[in-house]
């Protein structure tokens, strides 16, 4: 398993372009991919569970990933959380 | 670790008829505990044992003791029992308690009130909300509907097609809780509640489509606030080397929050109807509740045909 903490930097926040981008790259890895905010976790490639975080700008989340793949899909979902969801 | 203010028991709990008498300062001191403590052994001096870290209640018994015990003694007994930590102090019945009692109070800041209930009733009301305010909670990737009555918790990988299920049984008229972030609590230590997350009630996700507002499109018919959890369904793509169960006769269970659910698999296939498997499933569930279990029944029907056979074979050979 395989865990990154990342902090939001993203003006408005995670809001539902962003998160669908997210959800749509976390899909792409065979790894499970969860989210932690506070005390909820969500299922990473879930696009409602997501949106459930209302992960503001400022935010940080706890990225946890499992599977064959976790090591790139950590890597690149942390790094997309933490940008600019071009 | 789970908590509640006094000041949120106060005003979202108005049922418990709490009012405040002195202590405002401390209102935002933390609940911890279902138990509640009668001070009665306090106030006579033993203090062993001393649950100072409930919340205190002071019924008809305690509060005749302070109005009858002789001044001198009384603020002796009162310096240390302020000498403890409380979150708060009941007194039921209405009743107020003497100035040089509610002054001692408010000078440590313990949040001192009264409410018009019995003390039995306000014991069964408090622990009841406490019971629900402190339960274990945690959240799970799945779809909860109520199928018949049944809760059922429809479990799988991200894909498989929950949701797609899930509509499918509103469309049949059946409800849904949850979709995709299903919030759990364990209610008593035996019972499991679900329900949905404010933010995202009522929506669901489907590929494709992307999100929709089942109570919009359906109706208020079609969506419930809150169920038990009966029955955990999982969804699996059909494989080939498992072993899936052809009899029935075992009832495998899971476990979340330390409560045992029976648990179903169901592997999936084109072609397989879901929607009336989860039916069928949810039927079957009320019919095993109801004391009759097919499976059972048919194997124990099977047991006596067999020895019936069994003789007939014996008394021809004779």
């Amino acid at each position: 398993m395989k865990t990154i903490d990342v902090t939001i930097q993203h003006e408005g926040g995670v809001h539902a372009r962003p998160a669908s981008i997210f959800v749509r790259e976390a899909s792409r890895f065979k790894s499970d991919v969860r989210l932690t905010a506070g005390e909820i976790t969500v299922n990473g490639k879930s696009i409602m569970g997501l949106l459930m975080l209302a992960l503001s700008n400022g935010a940080s989340v706890r990225v946890e990933t499992e599977g064959n793949d976790e090591a790139d899909a950590a890597a690149h979902l942390a790094d997309l959380l933490a940008g600019d969801f071009a | 670790m789970a908590f509640i203010k006094v000041r949120e028991l106060i005003q979202q709990y108005p049922r418990l008829g709490l009012n405040l008498l002195t202590g405002e300062q401390g209102l935002n001191r933390h609940i911890t505990n279902v138990d509640l403590n009668r001070p009665g052994l306090a106030l006579a001096g033993y203090y062993k044992n001393y649950a100072s870290d409930r919340l205190q209640v002071f019924g008809r018994g305690e509060s005749a003791y302070l109005q009858d015990i002789n001044p001198e003694q009384k603020k002796e007994m009162l310096k240390h029992f302020f000498e403890f930590e409380y979150p708060a102090l009941v007194f039921t019945h209405n009743h107020v308690p003497s100035d040089d009692f509610l002054s001692m109070a408010d000078a440590v800041q313990v949040p001192i009130l009264n409410t018009a209930q019995t003390t039995h009733n306000f014991i069964v009301y408090y622990t009841h909300v406490l019971n629900e305010v402190l339960a274990p909670t945690t959240s799970i990737h799945g779809v909860l509907i109520d199928v018949f009555g049944v809760g059922i918790l429809l479990m799988g990988a991200s894909g498989i097609g929950k949701s797609e299920t899930a509509l499918e049984l509103v469309e049949r008229g059946h409800r849904l809780v949850a979709d995709d972030a299903v919030q759990i609590r364990c209610i008593g230590d035996t019972e499991l509640q679900g329900t949905a997350s404010e933010v995202i009630a009522h929506h669901m996700e489907l590929r494709g489509l992307g999100i929709i507002n089942v109570k919009d499109l359906f109706g208020v018919g079609a969506i419930r606030p809150r169920s038990r959890i009966d029955l955990l369904i999982r969804l699996e793509d059909w494989d080939v080397g498992r072993e899936y169960d052809r009899l029935g006769i075992q009832e495998e269970t899971a476990e979340i929050l330390n409560v045992s659910i029976p648990r179903l698999v169901l592997p999936i296939r084109p072609g397989r109807n879901v929607p009336v498997l989860i039916e069928t499933a949810a039927m079957n569930h009320r019919s095993k509740r109801m004391g009759y279990h097919a499976a059972r029944e048919l194997s124990e029907r099977i047991n006596i045909e067999i020895e019936k056979k069994r003789q007939h074979q014996n008394d021809n050979t004779l």
